[in-house]
């Protein structure tokens, strides 16, 4: 009699983390595991992981899995991860030099130069998006040129979770969202786009088979099931982008589904029917075939709140600050923020864009400005909310998920900020959740999408009070506003701080020479006295 | 020992501080706080009586510490007053107190000065006052009683400033010392006199005022019911005095051209001594004050930013939870280690900018819905940041301030820094090389009463003149030089705090009615 297949297993290949999670298909999640990982940043700017730490957290995570789930249950395997993190391999399929992820800024001078070289329009109509540092074309130029020796080595490219699907199975495989990342791809045709691949020079043999997420790119080898306990054999999907895999999670099944995920970064992805990119926003395909997820990213969430609890508030535990915030009224009682302390991605692109605390008065105090935190990172969805509602793209339902939506507050916020209601869902080890999900979907596990519904951890819902939509409503009008009317200043304050930076160099190096030149007088009378 | 009596009336409490007439040490200081009313949002009353008993008190106390370093009162030769300016007492034909004084910070009275301008006609009341009606001034907070208290506003006799009140109480004669009145909108600045065109134009009797009288000759002398009261002699003369920062200008020997003032207390201060009652002819509205000076036949041009000590303050109270419990376990204060930080962070703050106006702005907006804010963050900032940049953007608009006088054509040597905030060695350098002047530090203590103690030395004969006066006392002791590459560096950045305003108006007004 053959054995039951019960589970679907995902591992999700992270920034910080190695996760896995084993999904029984009544039950959901039954086990998870949890293996750190090291960033490196040799150098300023630079984001690198090593790819073989990686398969080994991998390994580790599989193994500790199958000691609390029969391996001869496993349906399928999948594997999510950042992307497009640019893992270049050799003839033997060993990884040539560490991975370079996707937050690395090391290639600004050939994201100008891929700037300079394309048709900004043309460029979105085939690629379905803006120059960026994440392409991989200014990354191969990068490496061309710092790197030549690597790039004459390299048999093949991939990303994070292909890279772990090949090291399972010994098949190299693409999932389709690195192709859409690498904008080396016509999203419309689905399909490489010469010309720019040879802008860029890279050669079209390089590029491993692109596959859906749910297609199985292999069996898992003899060798890795040795090493692992899982059974040869195991069917392993081509798995998917992290934060596609996230809203799957989310719940994201049908148009105008939309995630809110409040992490460090303040990500926003709309579940679309139409296959159309939207210049305001990222282009990728959703894990389910025949929808796309137009996503935007603000740089700055999550990490502006720590920012605010070390400068402003240090000693101070969230729980706290946000008792102190919810007794401001809404408005922050007339104190405005502008988020973008990183500058801002989407909506507006804009790097130089900076943060703002306006509107200050004399009884304002520490917790006006936290609301006023919270409250911009909320007008800046609204602001993605705005966009997609001009685009003609309905909205139906709002989920809100991360470190974030822990907060009652912060919730209550955005859902009068949005002027619809928000539902928390659960986003532990969503990602993982997601890949499993799909690997299940692969292997036949389960028969619909929208099925995983049931395996969605819900929280709270919010409802929006009609008093402070009104009032936020005219809040975020002068949001918008004040970013416009101080945007033409923020190229030149940038500027002058480079300046400032030279004089106080400068005046450094002088003080040196003076004190060396100091020390040399005293050396010299030291010698006259006797 | 020939010693002086300086007292000053300020908003908090009163100061009463002997000097040595020979050069002007201090021998005694006494304080004495009063409570300060605000019945209603934005209104700020005082009650006469309680300035007097304080006073009464601060200068038994202060005899009493200077007889204990062998000062004895017959040795004081004479008393002078300073004080907060605007403020009204209202005196009935008893010369009782009518109503508790409406005091400088109130600002009721803003549709009065919308009236007394059309009355007057805009240009006109300039010409004839050099100066704006502002709910600030004396005159439309009297047009308030007029109109609010009419039953009251019968009963007034004499409408007298508050250090004059004072005087009066002291010596028995009712006078205005001309600093102070030109603070009331009723005196024609240029000439010293009342302006009998403006007080027809608005209906106000002149019988209301007293005489006006000059700030360093007696205006009376110590009664015997004082006498007995402080303990001071009776007959000992008292001076005409000044307004505080006439007061505070003459105690840093800001008596001549080429001298200015910059005071950092809860509000920022720009004065510049003038030979002439220049007006800020720029704009519709002058965008600084001009008032007689306690020194005869001169002017000064004052510019005032409404926070300065005040958003360190606000720092402090708000954001400074750290420093105010280190404070507790060293011996150091809470702003000093603020300004220990900011030293931490490089000039220009990284390009972030902060906005002082926390309470509206007066030079050079005269917008009480001005908001203050921080532009320009980026994650790379931290608290130092935050810090030194309220410290450069009250230097920035005090640098407002300075433009708009040294535009008058004054050519200004050498600026001289006081009050709190000038006790910070980084927040003198930071105006130094904002404002691109030499900022120096005199001998001067206790704030304006020793140059109220001053004008009282020339009124008793002491020293022939103010300037003699200052000669002899007030002595440069520590000076900040401005460094060039930050003056050239300051200067692009100030190009860009003063695109600030002008960007932010209409949002500061709309998010006012977002509150």
């Amino acid at each position: 009699m053959p054995t039951q297949k019960r589970y679907a297993l995902g591992l999700d290949v992270g920034t910080t983390a190695l996760k896995a999670v084993a999904l029984e298909r009544e039950r959901g999640l039954v086990a998870q595991v949890e293996r750190p990982h090291e960033l490196r940043s040799p150098q300023p700017g630079w984001a690198e992981e090593d790819a073989e730490q990686w398969w080994q957290t991998c390994q580790e995570a599989l193994r500790e899995l199958l000691r609390q789930i029969p391996a001869d249950e496993v349906a399928a395997i999948g594997v999510s991860g950042m992307v497009p993190a640019m893992v270049l391999l050799d003839s033997s399929g060993r990884p040539l030099r560490p991975a370079i992820l996707q937050n690395d800024a090391r290639s600004a001078l050939e994201v100008e130069e891929l700037q300079a070289a394309v048709n900004a329009d043309e460029f979105f109509q085939v690629t379905g998006g803006v120059v960026n540092q994440q392409n991989i074309d200014p990354r191969w130029r990068w490496l061309l040129k710092h790197e030549p020796q690597v790039v004459a080595r390299t048999v093949s490219l991939c990303g994070s979770y292909d890279f772990i699907v090949w090291r399972l199975t010994g098949q190299l495989s693409l999932e389709e969202n690195w192709a859409v990342e690498s904008a080396l791809y016509d999203v419309r045709r689905r399909q490489w786009h010469q010309p720019y691949l040879d802008q860029a020079g890279i050669a079209r043999s390089l590029l491993p088979p692109v596959h859906a997420p749910t297609e199985i790119v292999g069996g898992v080898s003899a060798a890795v099931a040795e090493a692992t306990g899982l059974q040869a054999g195991t069917p392993v999907v081509a798995g998917s982008a992290d934060h596609v895999a996230a809203a799957l999670a989310a719940g994201l099944t049908q148009q105008g589904d939309i995630l809110l995920k409040f992490g460090g970064a303040g990500d926003i992805l709309y579940c679309s029917d139409q296959p159309e990119p939207d210049p305001h926003f990222y282009f990728d395909y959703h894990d389910i075939p025949g929808l796309t997820l137009i996503n935007g990213c603000m740089a700055a969430s999550g990490s502006l709140v720590k920012w605010f609890m070390t400068q402003l508030a240090p000693g101070c535990s969230l729980a706290q600050l946000d008792e102190e915030a919810a007794a401001v009224p809404a408005g922050a009682d007339g104190v405005l923020a502008l988020p973008y302390f990183l500058g801002e991605k989407t909506p507006i692109f804009d790097p130089m864009a900076r943060g703002i605390f306006a509107g200050l008065m004399l009884h304002h105090r520490r917790a006006h400005l936290y609301r006023a935190v919270l409250e911009a990172v909320c007008y800046g969805f609204a602001h993605h909310l705005e966009l997609l509602r001009e685009a003609g793209r309905p909205i139906r339902r709002i989920c809100a998920a991360d470190g974030g939506s822990r907060s009652a507050l912060w919730m209550q916020i955005a859902a009068d900020v949005v002027g619809q209601p928000v539902t928390v869902v659960a986003g532990e080890a969503a990602s993982a959740l997601g890949v499993a999900y799909v690997a299940g979907m692969g292997a036949g596990l389960f028969d619909r999408w929208e099925e995983i519904t049931r395996f969605i951890a819900q929280g709270p819902t919010y409802w929006p009070r009609a008093e402070q939509m009104a009032l936020y409503q005219r809040g975020f009008f002068l949001y918008r506003d004040l970013y416009r009317r101080l945007q033409p200043l923020f190229p030149e304050l940038a500027q002058l701080a480079d300046v400032a930076r030279l004089i106080q160099a400068q005046a450094e190096e002088d003080l040196s020479v003076r004190s060396s030149l100091n020390s040399a007088q005293t050396e010299l009378n030291r010698e006259r006295k006797p | 020992m020939e010693a002086l009596l300086g007292i000053d009336l300020g908003t908090t409490g009163v100061k009463a501080a002997i000097f040595a007439a020979v050069d002007g040490r201090p021998l005694a200081s006494a304080f004495v706080d009063y409570p300060l009313f605000h019945p209603r949002p934005g209104w700020a009353e005082q009650n006469p009586a309680d300035w007097w008993q304080a006073t009464v008190k601060a200068i038994r106390s202060c005899l009493e510490q200077g007889a204990r370093v062998g000062v004895q009162p017959s040795a004081v030769r004479g008393i002078g007053l300073s004080g907060q300016m605007h403020g009204i007492v209202l005196l009935d034909e008893a010369a009782q107190v009518i109503r508790p004084c409406i005091i400088w910070a109130d600002q009721r009275s803003e549709p009065q000065c919308r009236w007394m301008t059309e009355q007057v006609g805009a240009a006109r009341l300039i010409e004839l006052v050099s100066n704006p009606a502002l709910p600030g001034f004396s005159a439309p907070k009297i047009l308030w009683v007029r109109e609010h208290e009419p039953e009251l506003f019968a009963r007034v006799r004499t409408v007298l400033l508050p250090k004059d009140y004072i005087r009066y109480r002291l010596t028995g004669t009712m006078a205005m010392e001309i600093s102070d009145a030109a603070g009331t909108c009723l005196l024609n600045v240029a000439e010293g006199s009342w302006s009998s065109a403006v007080l027809e134009a608005i209906g106000l009797d002149p019988a209301l005022l007293p005489p006006v009288v000059p700030a360093d000759a007696v205006a009376g002398t110590i009664t015997e019911e004082v006498a007995a009261l402080t303990g001071l002699p009776a007959g000992t003369p008292v001076a005409g005095g000044g307004a505080d920062n006439a007061c505070g200008a003459v105690g840093n020997g800001v008596v001549r051209p080429g001298l200015a003032l910059v005071s950092i207390g809860t509000s920022g201060v720009v004065l510049a001594h003038a030979e002439a009652p220049h007006v800020d002819r720029s704009g519709p509205t002058p965008r600084i004050h001009t008032f007689n000076h306690a020194v005869p036949r001169a002017w000064y041009l004052m510019g005032v930013t409404q926070g300065a000590g005040l958003s360190l303050r606000w720092v402090r109270d708000y954001l400074g939870l750290p420093e105010r419990a280190l404070e507790r376990w060293t011996d150091l204060d809470a702003y000093e280690l603020l300004t220990r930080e900011a030293e931490g962070a490089p000039p220009g703050c990284a390009g972030l900018l902060f906005l002082p106006y926390l309470q509206g702005e007066r030079t050079p907006h005269l917008d009480a819905y001005a908001r203050g804010g921080w532009i320009g963050l980026t994650a790379a900032h931290d608290r130092r940041h935050l810090i030194r940049a309220v410290l450069e953007g009250v230097a920035f608009s005090l640098k407002d301030c300075f433009t708009i006088i040294t535009a008058q054509g004054l050519q200004l040597e050498q600026v001289r820094a006081t009050g709190g905030g000038a006790k910070s060695p980084l927040w003198r350098q930071i105006i130094a090389d904002i404002l691109g002047v030499e900022l120096a530090v005199t001998n001067a203590s206790e704030g304006p009463a020793f140059g109220a103690a001053l004008l009282a030395g020339v009124a008793a004969g002491l020293y022939p003149s103010v300037e003699a006066a200052c000669e002899a006392t007030v002595r440069v002791v520590e000076s900040t030089a401005p460094r060039p590459e930050l003056v050239t560096l300051y200067a692009r950045f100030y190009e860009q705090y003063r695109a600030l305003y002008p960007a932010l108006r209409t949002v500061f007004h709309a998010l006012a009615g977002l509150s």
